[in-house]
């Protein structure tokens, strides 16, 4: 297969999860959330597709990192995000005590969880040759 | 997977839904009414009931239970959104039957084609081991 895992494809997934991520939530006041939750009760049907638009995308994207990454790359990888927010911390680039930073910081992490696990099984077939399929039979 | 073969995937199933049934009056079901031979009836009878079930059979595997209900839900919101909006009239019994055999078309092409997106976006790729 030609041009797998190239940084622009990786790239490209991490800045998809991100717009998802962000779409569902951030602290501007312009998202689902607050769309949906915080503004009038009118056009409950369009919310509710648009919900579970959403709703899928997150299930493909949970689902991708469980089979690509699973407990035992996902676990250390979150490990290190946490720790990278906290040394982040430590150095004063970021204030976790100011909700906003806290925030942006956490969906931050969010999308770099799920767009590695999005990635990984790309990233990993191009490193070592090894495809991720599955038996639908 | 490019995205021409996305669109021709997903106009093969809507081919297929509408030329089984649609409410024109151009379809398998309504030919069966004309003077046609039997033998000529069976045999495109039998040509569309093969490719309905290998159809079915594609999207219940990619899909699966989940899947199908999820899109379905999908669909039946959408269909109320659309509503919502004012762009389909619910009331009239012809939008009906075409939203029906769109959301049935829609279902089928996205099973036909979610193995070959999934493999694409994430590198994951289903198989059939034995093949059906």
């Amino acid at each position: 297969m030609h041009g797998i895992a190239q940084p622009i494809g990786i790239l490209v997934r991490m800045l998809a999860v991100m717009l998802l991520v962000s779409a569902t939530y951030n602290p501007s006041g312009y998202s689902y959330y607050h769309w949906a939750f915080r503004a009038n009760a009118d056009q409950w049907a369009v919310k509710s597709v648009i919900g579970l638009l959403i709703v899928i995308a997150f299930i493909v994207c949970v689902h991708a990192t469980i089979r690509s990454l699973g407990l035992l790359l996902s676990i250390p990888l979150i490990i290190v995000i946490g720790t990278g927010i906290w040394l982040l911390s430590n150095w004063g680039v970021v204030d976790l005590s100011d909700w906003l930073q806290r925030t942006l910081v956490l969906e931050g992490a969010v999308a770099l969880l799920l767009g590695t696990g999005v990635s990984f099984s790309l990233i990993r077939y191009r490193l070592s040759g090894q495809l991720d399929s599955r038996t639908l039979t | 997977m490019t995205t021409f073969g996305l669109i021709v995937r997903t106009l093969a199933c809507f081919a297929l839904v509408f030329a089984t049934w649609n409410p024109t009056g151009h379809s398998y079901l309504a030919w069966l009414h004309g003077d046609a031979t039997l033998a000529a009836k069976t045999v495109v009878g039998a040509g569309l009931l093969t490719l309905h079930i290998l159809f079915i059979r594609i999207t219940w595997l990619s899909l699966g239970l989940a899947g199908v209900a999820l899109a379905l839900a999908v669909l039946v919101f959408g269909v109320l959104a659309l509503s919502e909006l004012g762009a389909v009239d619910l009331s009239s019994g012809a939008t009906r039957d075409y939203l029906s055999l769109v959301g049935v078309s829609m279902v089928l092409a996205t099973g036909v084609t979610w193995s070959l997106v999934k493999r694409r976006v994430t590198g994951q790729s289903n198989y059939l081991n034995p093949p059906p």
